[in-house]
């Protein structure tokens, strides 16, 4: 039988209340490293989770990219290799890869590097950034701000456009005003895949029957085609989209030849006009428009697969790797770039850990004068019945309190302070057109692992002033002044 | 038939002070029966305090044995001593030693809190027994609001809420005009003509002439005088 549990907080709690000011001290101290163990670890958790958001809103956490070229990360593996001697991205590798496991789907992708400039309406023409093509079999996803994908592959005259394009033609505030309007993309001046206004071969044919200085050739010029927004993306803010059977289309070596069979044909005709003293026209040569398709002779630039599970990336990754071609998640990408902020947060809270040391301190010096200040009403409680125990866990307990609410007013405050933080940081969001609101965030389990944190702080700070305490003999302490 | 219920033998407490050994105690043995009303004298420092602090469990002594009411206080174990000093001794002290934080209820009660009794029950009794002492009106009052009286009465509510069998009252009326003094005995002769047992520690002859026996301590070493 000893005291009931309740009277050991009551007591304790009017112990603090009495000696307020030293009490709201040692609870200042704890709550300065509280607030700044709190705002820290949210900081690194939100920038973390924020990343982290950006990798699965556009489905990449499931996404394995297969490059040509081993051994690139994550990021660089986005881009078309340049490898000569590595294993073609052709649709055979493509089944295989689709026949495996796990995996969902595929697109092949492939930068269209033809254009120089982009322009809409009257707007300023802007450079052209990274133009890139992907099936639109939702694999590969996009953070719109405004319109969506392409519905369906062919999208001959389609574009998806970077959120900085729309920017920069001032529609910034009203990105769904652009969908639908006609932009127009000027090519290089080497552009010969469909839709390239080839020069006339007859008319070149002509010009230089009896040989040509170089300068004469016709030059090909550059050609501008026409397209339709139907989406703005923000995800990647300087790239165009197109899908991929127009990239098709517009990656194609395109020239007018003569064939074997026509070359023949034009010298006997030649041959007989010759002979019949040159009457009536000339004969022409007959051309024949070739294409030579880039895709089919270099390969996609990339794969990009989907996987059931983001658990199950690896794995298939390393299965794809057996083809001799590189493949990363982004996963284990992920994983690496958290690692610095696994250091960063590691860092900034040993920096709150040692205020919370420094707090502590400072709760052992409170605990201690109290057991000073109150001996002889140790002693009288000792007189009428006090355990040693009593009065030990007495003064764990209040010190355990100075703890709890040092974290409990150092979340609060930590917690007003990244509130502030987040309405300034939402602004910046909002100009950015990023979606994401409110980064800092604090979740659930950091305000109880904070709060428990400090609360065993107090308990450990207070177990060597309990220990005096508990130790005083009781005549002792009765005849103290 | 008077039945023993304190008894001494050759109990020695010693102290130290720097160099110096002080016989507290001095090889002292003692009987008390149980309703009886003692009174201890002796000069300052003669060790009359020890040796009621000795029988209340709040010292202990270096040698020989201390048997209270059946307890061997000798090598009892502090959880039982703080037991035995809550349930079966009622301490007054010189200097009251009241909670100053405390309303004077609240300090009454301070045993039965101790001792886990609930809190309407404390309350209740706690209020039962400054009724007894006068003190009914003032029970949400701090010490520093009574005047001494009122404060050694409170004091003598918290001794005697655990209903111990012995009452020891160190020097209960030294900070005390004669007047509020005279009280305190009164109050005190009362409890022990309801059976509880009385120690009085004294110099004030006077004070020692109301007990049954008095006992003389000087220089560690107990004698009895006759009245």
């Amino acid at each position: 039988m000893g005291m009931r549990f309740s009277d050991y907080f009551s007591l304790a709690f009017r112990n603090l209340l009495h000696q307020r000011s030293r009490s709201l001290l040692a609870i200042l101290a704890i709550v300065i490293g509280t607030t700044s163990v709190t705002i820290m670890l949210a900081l690194v958790i939100g920038a973390k989770d924020f990343y982290f958001d950006q990798f699965k809103a556009t489905g990449q956490l499931e996404q394995i990219i297969v490059n040509p070229q081993t051994g690139l990360d994550f990021m660089q593996s986005q881009r078309a290799a340049n490898c000569e001697s590595c294993v073609k991205l052709t649709n055979g590798v493509a089944n295989k890869i689709t026949s495996y496991d796990h995996v969902v789907g595929l697109t092949g992708t492939a930068d269209v590097n033809i254009f120089v400039a982009v322009s809409q309406d009257s707007h300023q023409k802007q450079a052209v950034g990274t133009v890139q093509s992907y099936e639109p079999n939702g694999v590969i996803k996009h953070i719109f701000l405004a319109g969506g994908d392409f519905t369906n592959n062919s999208g001959v005259g389609k574009v998806i456009i970077g959120q900085n394009y729309a920017d920069q033609w001032g529609y910034k505030d009203n990105y769904k005003a652009i969908i639908g309007k006609e932009i127009k993309l000027t090519t290089n001046s080497s552009f010969t895949g469909e839709g390239a206004s080839l020069p006339d071969p007859l008319v070149q044919f002509k010009r230089c029957q009896a040989g040509c200085q170089a300068d004469q050739i016709a030059r090909q010029q550059p050609t501008v085609l026409k397209a339709t927004i139907v989406g703005v993306q923000s995800d990647a803010g300087s790239s165009i989209f197109l899908p991929l059977k127009w990239a098709g289309k517009l990656l194609k070596d395109q020239r007018y030849e003569i064939t074997k069979a026509n070359q023949i044909a034009y010298t006997q005709a030649y041959t007989t006009w010759t002979a019949r003293g040159q009457l009536g026209p000339e004969p022409m040569p007959k051309f024949t428009l070739v294409a030579d398709s880039q895709l089919a002779r270099n390969g996609y630039s990339t794969f990009v697969v989907k996987v059931d599970k983001t658990g199950n990336t690896d794995a298939v990754a390393r299965q794809i790797r057996k083809l001799g071609v590189g493949a990363t998640s982004a996963k284990s990408y992920i994983q690496s770039q958290l690692g610095v902020f696994n250091i960063i947060g590691f860092v900034l809270a040993g920096i709150g850990g040692i205020a919370l040391i420094v707090a502590a301190i400072g709760i052992i010096n409170t605990m201690v004068m109290a057991v000073l200040e109150r001996t002889r009403e140790i002693g009288v409680m000792r007189a009428v019945g006090a355990r040693r125990s009593t009065v030990s866990r007495l003064f764990t307990l209040e010190a355990s309190l100075l703890g709890f609410l040092g974290g409990v007013f150092g979340i609060a405050f930590g917690y007003g302070l990244i509130s502030l933080a987040n309405i300034f940081i939402n602004t910046q969001l909002a100009a950015n057109a990023i979606l994401n609101r409110n980064i800092i965030s604090l979740p659930g389990w950091l305000i109880l692992t904070v709060v428990g944190a400090t609360t065993v702080i107090g308990m450990v700070a207070g177990l060597y002033p309990a220990h005096r305490a508990a130790r005083l003999k009781p005549v002792e302490a009765l005849r103290h002044e | 038939m008077a039945k023993p219920i304190i008894e001494l033998q050759k109990v020695t407490r010693t102290y130290r002070l720097g160099s110096e050994v002080i016989h507290a105690l001095n090889s002292v043995s003692l009987q008390i029966n149980e309703g009886e009303y003692i009174a201890i004298t002796g000069a300052s420092g003669s060790g009359k305090s020890t040796l009621v602090n000795v029988i209340g469990g709040l010292d202990s002594p270096n040698s020989g044995t201390v048997v209270v009411d059946k307890h061997d206080l000798s090598n009892m174990h502090d959880d039982k001593l703080s037991v035995y000093r809550n349930k079966t001794i009622g301490f007054v002290f010189q200097s009251f030693n009241l909670q100053p934080n405390n309303t004077i209820v609240e300090n009454v009660m301070l045993p039965l809190v101790l001792s886990g009794v609930k809190p309407e029950e404390r309350k209740k009794r706690a209020t039962e027994y400054l009724n007894t002492v006068g003190l009914g009106s003032r029970l949400d009052h701090r010490p520093s609001q009574l005047s001494s009286g009122q404060q050694q009465l409170t004091a003598i509510a918290r001794a005697l809420i655990g209903q111990p069998k012995i009452l020891i009252a160190d020097e209960p009326t030294g900070n005390l005009d004669s007047l509020r003094g005279q009280e305190i005995l009164e109050i005190l002769q009362k409890i022990n003509d309801q059976g509880t047992t009385l120690i009085v520690v004294t110099h004030d002859p006077n004070t020692a002439h109301l007990a049954d026996r008095i006992l003389q301590m000087s220089d560690g070493r107990l004698t009895e005088l006759k009245i």
